[in-house]
């Protein structure tokens, strides 16, 4: 299994999977043409990281925009990870916000409400 | 992107439930509600029914966050382009219009008023000595009376007048539908206004007077802006070389003597 790297575009993000830890990191904006293709590397990463792997789950999440699409694939990352967790493995997100962004803040929030797995928001 | 691209993106984000629409839709097409397990498939599509709506519900409102996150950050660049435009336009010493805009003022004022043939003047002001008292009381001090000259000025002009600093110790006004000799009153005040302000905090001693040039667009017929401005300027050189702290209009018959004001 390989690790997965794309470089943040200026209107993707910046992801890296790393196989031999699990730390899954997404940062930047997320406004793609083709979100479903855009996210498709990383549903198969995590996928085939579940299935051969089946090592722990970390994801911090930097992100300060996303559109509705992106939103509705970052919500099916999540899912994936949180069934993964409710079979008994270890699991964390982590959504990161700048202090004073109330905004990103509050769709961590939305995200962490929605799911049933450890998911902190966290400031910096 | 075409719209049946985007329908297919949105196919490949909702493919799960795309294909739990299709299974069931499949039941019923297929007559196989008598033979599958009601029970069981019910709770699944109920399931997946809440999944989809949970989801939509936040989906939506992490949009609308979204959206007023975008609205904010549009509302700050509009901030920030009308501070950056004023930041152009603006003397940043002395809070008043700058050379290019006062300029730019004129050339509108000039087509206006050639092609509905009408008049507007201009007033060239320079204070005297003004260098002399940099060097005898230092720049700060310089910057003061700069800052106190433009101010007693603003204070005497409408609201349609435009001022602004046309170079180191030069200042214009732009006075529409106003002709020079209506303009000299105009000057006269701000003559007066000028020698009557008070400067001891600036310094012992410190008195401050200002030339004017002015003239309009029927004076000597300027066929352009540069052209009028030409004029004042000559105006402003006859004030300086007949003694400074006065207001002359521009001569266009230099032979004559030009029109002069002073106490």
């Amino acid at each position: 299994m390989n690790d997965l790297m794309i470089s943040a575009g200026k209107d993707t993000l910046g992801v890296s999977c790393d196989y031999s830890t699990g730390l899954i990191e997404m940062e930047g904006i997320s406004y793609p043409e083709d979100a479903a293709e855009f996210f498709n590397p990383v549903f198969e990463w995590i996928d085939s990281y579940i299935e051969h792997v089946k090592g722990p789950i970390e994801m911090n999440l930097r992100i300060s925009y996303l559109n509705t699409s992106s939103t509705k694939c970052l919500f099916d990352v999540i899912d994936r990870i949180e069934e993964y967790y409710k079979q008994n493995n270890s699991v964390q997100v982590n959504w990161y916000h700048e202090e004073d962004d109330e905004d990103i803040r509050e769709i961590g929030l939305e995200f962490k409400d929605d799911m049933d797995l450890p998911f902190e928001v966290i400031s910096y | 992107m075409t719209e049946e691209e985007i329908d297919k993106i949105m196919k490949k984000i909702f493919k799960r439930e795309f294909a739990n629409l299709d299974k069931f839709k499949s039941f019923i097409e297929n007559n196989q509600i008598e033979d599958i397990d009601l029970d069981g498939n019910f709770a699944e599509l109920l399931d997946a029914y809440s999944i989809l709506l949970q989801e939509a519900v936040k989906i939506t409102k992490i949009s609308d966050i979204n959206q007023k996150k975008l609205f904010g950050a549009n509302e700050e660049l509009e901030k920030q382009k009308k501070l950056l435009y004023l930041a152009s336009i603006v003397d940043p010493l002395l809070g008043i219009y700058n050379r290019t805009y006062v300029i730019q003022v004129l050339a509108n004022e000039f087509a206006k008023c050639k092609r509905y043939n009408q008049v507007f003047s201009c007033i060239l002001i320079d204070i005297d000595d003004f260098k002399q008292a940099n060097d005898n009381y230092g720049h700060q001090v310089g910057d003061q009376i700069l800052i106190r000259v433009a101010n007693v000025i603003k204070k005497e002009l409408r609201e349609v007048d435009s001022f602004g600093r046309y170079g180191g110790e030069e200042f214009i006004i732009v006075l529409p539908s106003t002709s020079a000799y209506q303009s000299s009153h105009v000057a006269e005040k701000l003559r007066q206004k000028i020698e009557k302000t008070d400067y001891s905090d600036l310094g012992q001693g410190v008195r401050i007077t200002i030339s004017q040039g002015i003239s309009d667009t029927s004076l000597g017929h300027p066929d352009t802006e540069d052209a009028l401005l030409h004029h004042v300027d000559t105006a402003l050189y006859q004030a300086k070389h007949t003694g400074k702290n006065r207001s002359v209009i521009y001569d266009p018959n230099p032979g004559d003597q030009a029109f002069k004001f002073k106490t």
